[in-house]
């Protein structure tokens, strides 16, 4: 790549290998490495409403094995090449992530096919999951962050919105509820090709894997799930509250404050709110770290961010930051603060010049590594963006004026109307305590 | 032998400047020193990104800590960000702003044995990099006002780790081993140190240690090697050497003379169950097969202690931590419990998996797994110019780059003879602390 100009899409390789499934490839300077990342339809969305885990678990149980080979060939198989492969869910795909030698990567792809379409869903290894599962879940309730998560999530969205996280007790009894039956039910019915994506990056030949994808995952029939296109946008912003959770034995506390966009990335104001909400809390120069920790020492971390607004659906911005339990009411304070300020003065052209060089920048240098170079691939196309996207944003964000950011921070930071949660050892042992509305 | 670059030039591809002497290549990597202050020099070119990593690694680390200022050079490194000569507030050229605001990633972190900083840069950004760590090398301001200020951040990061019940009990595992030797406290230190260690002995212990000849620095990217010597020279040369020997660390740890037990007890959910041993010092030959030892018991979805505990519902997760360290250190298996286990059950499965190895039952095809799989996971260690500095950091830290690029064949060679001498010779009770973290109650 030629210095200080990065056309990314020129180094990618595009082709369809069948019907519902697209391949991209990137060779890069990695020797004898591989990254393989996809995804296909399947996630949380599809889940039924009485089993918000179903798809959950159905991802959980790709591991252990297929009703061909045993989880222990399998692992013992990717193990002898130095190869593994991981599986995900998110809203609404399943993804997967391989890392392999590139002498290996049909063996490695053909295990993958296996895993994805022929899951055994045997009931001995269902007990275990779930065991497990439950286990991780109540580790969860210990984590002041994840619960503060849950509960912000949970008073900006309505139940059937996909940022609206279930609480861990509800997901607990779904859990223990699911029979293997209705795993292979879900799977049957939703998993195959159609949405399918497939990104390979590092030492590969783009003929090659073409062949062998189109070899391997031929058979596969297509899925008939789609891309839900809505509704999710919320008309109206959130009713402001302040609400405390008591967790014992925690010696810091976590401060979540946020409020729904009623946008998703797609929106004409989504790139000026993204470096409005950057220059707030984007990192170590943004407004809240200097203010919150470096002038007056309150906390080790604070940032703010857009959250949630992928594949068409409305999002919103959150503040997080952690605070020892005796400086809370301090650091509350001085978010609130410098919110208010930032708010009613806006974004300066200083800050602005600063934020577009930092989100070009950081793009620039995500380009280095085999993996952020797959992620950023796959994250592209599931959005439904051309490769070309990939070289246009720089252009994009510096289009963005000053206005622009100052009229997205005035339309969607309404600091009298967001959710602030706290979560540690503070206030009272009841659970959800709730101590004053706004 | 330490070589001058007239006499080494002939070496493809190891040109430099006059004043820096080549010293050795290894895996791709160049090794130079600059002659007049003894700075290291480790530098690796890679095209494919315009991207650059600078990473100064201080041979200075938490074992180099005492009683009373305990979490220094982790409270030090926080200063160190705080302004220094030509980058500091008052002529606003901050290093977050210089930097930063290109789409920099830069940061620092503390460990046992050293300290690193680090900016990973768009490469038209690379010279600014060095230029600002040669400065804070020598320049930095260290001032009261701000140490007043970070102390409370630096709280609250040990509040935060606090927070986390693995580190609770990682913690006194470490505390319990170690009696004599500095690897005894926590890398941020007691949290009484932490509030009431003075800026004289923070300045004190900069003075002692921030010397190029105690420092070694890593670039590696889309570089031309004769200009970034150039560079390194130009702003580093301006340092001299320290004017006094670098003190070394002589404590020593006595032998331990029976099994240690510690337990830590909070509300919650969780249970764990931590089995440490000691083993040799990180470049100590024995270590390879510890690596090796690792991987077969719990470095995977098939490894012996995956199967034993996981697959058998005992346990949600098992970790692992077997890194070399300078001085002698410790093999930890960490297993989450499952609700229902119970800590004794999983502390006898482990033994029962490590009193497998001892016995030699070892199979071949496990072997060669486990080996693949280490061999893989170095060659993922490489994906990009961050990652290969920071392995070389963490190789640089126990005292010989060359550990991490020496590292696929010695592991390579790793037979399962070794493998059962080092569990016989190693994981034994008398050198075992065993660690519980116990859920008081459950919170539903």
């Amino acid at each position: 790549m030629q210095k200080g100009v990065v056309h990314i899409s020129d180094h990618i390789k595009e082709s369809v290998p069948m019907k519902g499934m697209h391949l991209f490839t990137l060779k890069n300077s990695a020797k004898d490495i591989v990254i393989i990342m996809g995804s296909i339809l399947g996630g949380h969305r599809y889940s039924p409403k009485e089993n918000r885990a179903l798809a959950h678990l159905v991802v959980a149980m790709l591991d252990q094995g297929t009703t061909r080979k045993d989880k222990n060939a399998i692992n013992d198989e990717l193990e002898s090449l130095g190869a593994s492969i991981q599986f995900s869910s998110s809203e609404f795909r399943v993804g997967f992530t391989v890392k392999c030698r590139a002498k290996d990567i049909e063996k490695v792809l053909a295990l993958l096919y296996e895993q994805l379409r022929s899951p055994k869903f045997g009931a001995a290894s269902f007990a275990i999951v779930q065991k497990r599962m439950i286990a991780e879940l109540l580790l969860a309730k210990e984590d002041t962050e994840k619960v503060g998560a849950i509960a912000l999530s949970q008073s900006l969205f309505p139940k059937d919105h996909p940022n609206y996280q279930c609480g861990i007790t509800e997901l607990i009894t779904a859990i223990r509820r699911t029979k293997v039956a209705a795993l292979k039910e879900f799977h049957k019915n939703n998993y195959g090709l159609g949405s399918g994506i497939l990104v390979a990056v590092g030492d590969v030949s783009h003929g090659h894997i073409e062949k062998k994808v189109s070899d391997i995952f031929s058979g596969w029939r297509k899925s008939p799930l789609e891309l839900p296109s809505g509704p999710y946008r919320r008309k109206t912003f959130t009713r402001g509250k302040k609400e405390r959770v008591y967790i014992p034995d925690k010696t810091s506390v976590n401060v979540l404050m946020g409020q729904s966009a009623g946008i998703n990335n797609t929106h004409p104001d989504y790139y000026s709110l993204l470096l409005g909400v950057a220059a707030l809390g984007g990192d170590f120069c943004a407004r809240l770290m200097m203010e919150v920790r470096e002038r007056r020492g309150l906390t080790y971390s604070i940032y703010a961010r857009l959250v949630g607004m992928e594949s068409g659906v409305d999002g919103f911005w959150l503040i997080n930051g952690s605070f020892a339990p005796e400086l809370l009411q301090k650091g509350e304070e001085a978010i609130r603060e410098e919110l208010s300020r930032f708010v009613e003065k806006g974004i300066s052209a200083k800050e602005l010049r600063e934020r577009k060089e930092t989100i070009i920048g950081s793009f620039e240098v995500s380009l280095e590594s085999t993996y952020e170079l797959a992620a950023i691939i796959l994250n592209n196309r599931e959005e439904g963006r051309e490769r070309r996207f990939l070289d246009h944003f720089p252009a994009l964000i510096n289009g963005i004026t000053q206005k622009q950011v100052n009229r997205a921070i005035a339309r969607y930071l309404d600091t009298t109307n967001m959710v602030q949660i706290a979560v540690g050892t503070i206030g009272s042992k009841r659970k959800r305590d709730s101590v004053s509305k706004n | 032998m330490l070589m001058t670059m007239k006499k080494t030039n002939k070496t493809k591809g190891n040109s430099a400047s006059e004043g820096i002497a080549f010293i050795r290549s290894a895996g791709g990597i160049d090794e130079y020193v600059l002659n007049s202050n003894g700075l290291r020099v480790l530098l690796k070119e890679d095209h494919f990104a315009p991207v650059a990593t600078v990473m100064v690694t201080y041979h200075v680390g938490s074992r180099n800590e005492a009683l009373g200022h305990t979490g220094a050079t982790h409270l030090l490194e926080h200063l160190m960000f705080k302004g220094s000569k030509k980058y500091n507030k008052e002529n606003k050229k901050q290093i977050w702003n210089v930097l930063q605001t290109k789409g920099a990633r830069l940061n620092a972190t503390t460990w046992l044995d050293r300290t690193n900083y680090f900016e990973t840069v768009p490469v038209q950004y690379t010279e600014t990099a060095i230029a600002f760590e040669a400065d804070r090398m020598r320049n930095a301001f260290i001032k009261e006002e701000d140490r007043q200020l970070e102390m409370t951040v630096v709280r609250n990061e040990f509040e935060r780790g606090e927070n986390n019940p693995i580190e609770a009990v990682d913690r006194d595992i470490w505390a319990s081993a170690y009696q004599a030797h500095p690897y005894h406290h926590p890398t941020i230190g007691w949290r009484s140190d932490i509030e009431n260690v003075s800026i004289l002995r923070l300045k004190k212990f900069y003075d002692t240690f921030y010397w190029p000849n105690n420092a070694t620095v890593t670039v590696i990217g889309d570089i031309d090697r004769v200009k970034i010597l150039s560079l390194v020279k130009k702003y580093f040369g301006v340092h001299k050497r320290a004017p006094h020997e670098i003190p070394d660390v002589y404590t020593k740890e006595p032998e331990q003379q029976g099994q240690r037990r510690v337990k830590v007890s909070r509300q919650g959910q969780t249970n764990i169950v931590g089995v440490a041993h000691k083993t040799p010092e990180g470049l100590h030959e024995d270590t390879y097969a510890l690596l090796v030892l690792a991987q077969l018991l719990g470095g995977s979805k098939g490894s012996m202690l995956y199967r034993r505990l996981i697959d058998k519902g005992l346990a949600t997760d098992v970790d692992m931590s077997a890194h070399p360290f300078r001085d002698p250190g410790l093999f930890i298996t960490y297993v989450f419990l499952t609700p229902g286990t119970t800590h004794q059950q999983v502390e006898d499965a482990v033994l029962r998996e490590y009193e497998k190895i001892k016995q030699g039952h070892i199979g071949s095809s496990e072997l060669d797994r486990a080996i693949a799989q280490l061999q893989s996971s170095i060659l993922f260690a490489r994906d990009g110019s961050y990652a290969i500095a920071g392995s070389l950091n963490e190789a640089l830290a126990i005292g010989d780059w060359t550990f991490f690029t020496n590292l696929p064949q010695k592991i390579g060679a790793v037979t399962a003879k070794q493998i059962k001498e080092v569990a016989r010779k190693y994981l034994t009770d008398d050198q075992s602390t065993i660690g519980y973290f116990v859920a008081k109650q459950r919170v539903l």
